[in-house]
């Protein structure tokens, strides 16, 4: 009866806790599967390890972080090994690329008029929709992904990605970098290919 | 602080991780500088623009009932 009641309190509390979260891990399970079913697998899965886990998570401290480091080492034990990246990720090339300074230099190529204002470079954004970002982010590599992810989807310092994801602070900060370059480069090609702007010829 | 240094540090003013003394020399920099200016601008609505697309999503009912009923079933 007692342990009965016992169980009752412990189902209330991690839900309590952890529903609300759903919508966080399934949007970032969505980016890291890229597909329904395999995000709705891992995000199963997760709160599973989570509840079977509980009684390690330590009250008080950040529930979010917690079954977000659950999810990404379920990710990588399960999905990576599925489907192997190639590495085609050129850092030379990507290291200096800056979508602004390209942006800014069309805005001067197609008008005579100085119109490099700040306003005309992030007005550029706004012609992307949502499924041009989610498609560029999604070819982002798995480890840049995620640590974007982690901090502009979920906000987290970088102290706390570096805890969720085992990772010092420095490669964090590295990856944030390459990563949004990396992004970036993808946006841009993009909307070269979709015409959103025309681009230096090359 | 030249733009150069300003560049480097962009991202982590953007990601609020520099401390008290770097956050108000790069405030500085961009106050007089429209390039880096404009940059940090960028990159500013570029990270938003990665959240607001990457929260569009609603885990379906469907996900929440089974996670519910497995925990429930324990």
């Amino acid at each position: 009866m007692e342990d009965n009641k016992n169980d009752q309190a412990k189902k209330k509390e991690f839900e309590e806790l952890f529903i609300p979260l759903l919508d966080n891990l399934y949007n970032i399970a969505m980016r890291m599967t890229r597909n329904p079913r395999d995000a709705e697998d891992l995000v199963q899965e997760t709160y599973l390890k989570a509840f079977r886990f509980f009684h390690r998570f330590e009250r008080g401290t950040n529930a979010r972080a917690w079954a977000l480091t659950i999810l990404t080492n379920t990710f990588r034990t399960r999905y990576r090994k599925k489907k192997q990246e190639p590495d085609m990720v050129d850092f030379n090339a990507i290291e200096n690329f800056c979508l602004a300074d390209e942006i800014i230099n069309e805005i001067k190529a197609s008008n005579k008029s100085e119109a490099k204002s700040a306003e005309a470079v992030t007005n550029v954004l706004k012609d992307y929709v949502s499924d041009d970002v989610l498609k560029a982010l999604e070819s982002v590599p798995e480890q840049f992904r995620l640590t974007v992810l982690l901090s502009d989807v979920e906000g987290f310092s970088y102290q706390e990605i570096s805890e969720i994801l085992s990772i010092s602070v420095g490669t964090v900060k590295s990856r944030i970098f390459r990563g949004r370059k990396i992004l970036q480069k993808l946006l841009w090609d993009f909307a070269r290919e979709r015409g959103i702007v025309k681009g230096n010829q090359e | 602080m030249t733009c150069k240094e300003a560049v480097d540090k962009l991202h982590e003013y953007l990601d609020n991780e520099l401390d008290q003394a770097s956050t108000g020399q790069i405030k500085k920099h961009l106050d007089i500088c429209r390039l880096c200016c404009d940059q940090f601008e960028f990159e500013k609505a570029l990270k938003s623009l990665v959240q607001g697309c990457c929260m569009e999503s609603k885990a379906p009912v469907i996900l929440r009932n089974k996670i519910l009923k497995s925990i429930e079933d324990k």
